[in-house]
């Protein structure tokens, strides 16, 4: 095997696990995003919703 | 029997005259009967209250001003059970934190007292997480009027004096001799072995601050009569719409399910990291097809597409949805007190109350932190959304809905520096007068008093019967 076919392997393999963990990463911090509070007044009345209600 | 007369009723059979014939008085009497002991209930009023007759229940406010006192209590057979609400449940354990007896002292009169109130004696509770629980009220139609006016009428042992006005008592060296009496515009003195002041929680105080001004020998060390005066704070905190499916999933088999209203109380946990007192949320759940519009009409405005999804819930018959209402706890406060004012006289030539009452500033905190708290564990568990008050959010003000609880005043412990009467209800420093009431309570937790009072009088009961050898 080349030299220069490892590299590209190992490369491959670390890109993948990047990949990986900044996707569970996003999902998890979407998820935290989804359930964020978020205060909106209307007729004196201030309601406790989520952010992405 | 029932008399208008005092001159009917034959007074030496009897060891125990009752002051009121309210929920404290009768359920008193109805007790002793059970054991054979007679008594004589004394009630100011008449079969039925009229105007002149609530004038004499006319009370001051010097601080804020609460429900106006002569409407808010009746003055008449069965006392203020001819227009209660009927919410009925025990104190929660830790209400009894302060007080020298605890909830295993009343627990043995919970039967007797749902037979009273003709309720289940069912008071379940459900856990929803380390700060709420879900808990059931009984709701009791019970008027003590029309349930047991024939049957004193037919009784052996109760033998009840109409239209006749406690004005003090008199006595010397710690026992109190005689009661002085109005009846039909007659001056007269009743004496009996004991006395049990069962006229109310504002009442009470003033008789018992009427009694020190005329008989010197008496209460004179009882420096507490009046004191630590409460009444919950009844009000309007804000909305919310929820899913019932949900929340009975999160409960499991926990769930409570009935129709109408939902309750919810905070746990004491809740209370001690926040530093507020306990309070009770009532989600008035009718089945208002109105007011479920309206809420999601409102929704919709702030949250279009949840309101959509809430709309749907309405149409799959998974929604409650409506005001939410609280019970506070009131924070006992020495300040907060009755007093007699003697430059206004009623028609008894007795001083009427003045009531010091200083909302606590705490109520608005525990508002605050109970709503929000709420809100966010029907957001974050997606049960439901909840709408706080503007002012509340703001701790500006809160919306009042009225003071029908009065309690306090007499209120129980262990000494004269801190009380009025003992943990079995005998005035301190006095052998043979005792309080029934609401009065007697040290703290009055969120719960609707009557319940509570009830069992009190039941307790006493068993105390005269088994200590005072009747």
């Amino acid at each position: 095997m080349t030299k220069s076919i490892l590299i590209r392997r190992n490369f491959l393999k670390n890109f993948t696990k990047i990949f990986i963990f900044l996707s569970i990463i996003n999902i998890l911090f979407n998820k935290n995003n989804k359930n964020n509070l978020k205060l909106i007044k209307n007729k004196k009345l201030i309601w406790y919703l989520n952010e992405n209600d | 029997m029932i008399y208008k007369r005092f001159q009917d009723i034959n007074f030496n059979k009897s060891p125990i005259i009752i002051f009121g014939s309210g929920p404290a008085g009768l359920s008193l009497a109805l007790d002793l009967e059970k054991k054979k002991i007679n008594s004589i209930v004394i009630e100011a009023g008449g079969e039925d209250f009229d105007e002149n007759s609530q004038k004499i229940y006319k009370s001051k406010f010097t601080a804020v001003e609460l429900t106006d006192a002569s409407v808010s209590r009746l003055r008449q057979l069965g006392g203020t059970s001819g227009h209660w609400g009927g919410w009925s449940k025990p104190f929660e354990d830790h209400d009894f934190d302060k007080w020298p007896i605890n909830i295993n002292d009343l627990n043995p009169y919970k039967e007797e007292t749902c037979q009273i109130l003709n309720i289940k004696n069912q008071f379940r509770r459900s856990n929803i997480n380390s700060f709420f629980n879900q808990i059931e009220f009984q709701y009791s139609e019970v008027r003590f009027a029309e349930k047991y006016k024939d049957h004193i009428q037919k009784s052996k042992y109760i033998d009840l004096l109409l239209d006749t006005q406690l004005l003090y008592l008199s006595g010397k060296n710690k026992n109190i001799e005689y009661a002085v009496c109005i009846n039909n515009d007659k001056k007269i003195s009743l004496s009996s072995k004991f006395f049990i002041l069962a006229c109310g929680g504002i009442e009470n105080s003033r008789i018992l601050l009427w009694t020190k001004e005329k008989s010197q020998e008496i209460l004179n060390n009882n420096k507490n009569i009046g004191n630590y005066w409460m009444t919950h704070s009844w009000i309007l905190a804000g909305s919310g719409l929820l899913s019932v499916n949900k929340l009975k999933n999160k409960l499991n088999d926990y769930f409570l399910n009935y129709e109408g209203p939902i309750h919810f109380s905070t746990k004491k946990n809740f209370s001690d990291i926040k530093n507020i007192t306990s309070a009770g949320l009532y989600m008035d759940a009718q089945e208002d097809k109105k007011f479920y519009k309206e809420a999601i009409k409102d929704l919709l405005c702030v949250a279009p597409e949840l309101g959509k999804k809430f709309a749907r819930m309405l149409f799959n018959k998974d929604l409650k949805c409506g005001n939410i209402f609280m019970h506070i706890e009131d924070s006992p406060n020495k300040n907060n007190k009755i007093t007699l004012d003697i430059k206004e006289l009623d028609k008894f030539d007795m001083p009427i109350t003045n009531i010091n009452y200083e909302r606590p500033i705490s109520v608005i905190k525990t508002a605050k932190n109970v709503m929000s708290e709420f809100a966010e564990f029907c957001r974050k568990d997606s049960i439901g959304r909840i709408a706080m008050h503007e002012d509340i959010f703001n701790l500006k003000k809160l919306d009042y809905l009225g003071e029908y609880h009065h309690m306090g005043g007499t209120r129980m412990g262990e000494n004269l520096n801190n009380s009025v009467v003992d943990k079995n209800l005998k005035v301190h420093d006095i052998n043979n007068l005792f309080v029934a009431g609401s009065s007697v309570f040290p703290t009055c937790g969120f719960t609707n008093p009557t319940f509570t009072i009830i069992q009190l009088s039941i307790r006493l009961s068993n105390h005269m019967k088994n200590t005072l050898q009747l």
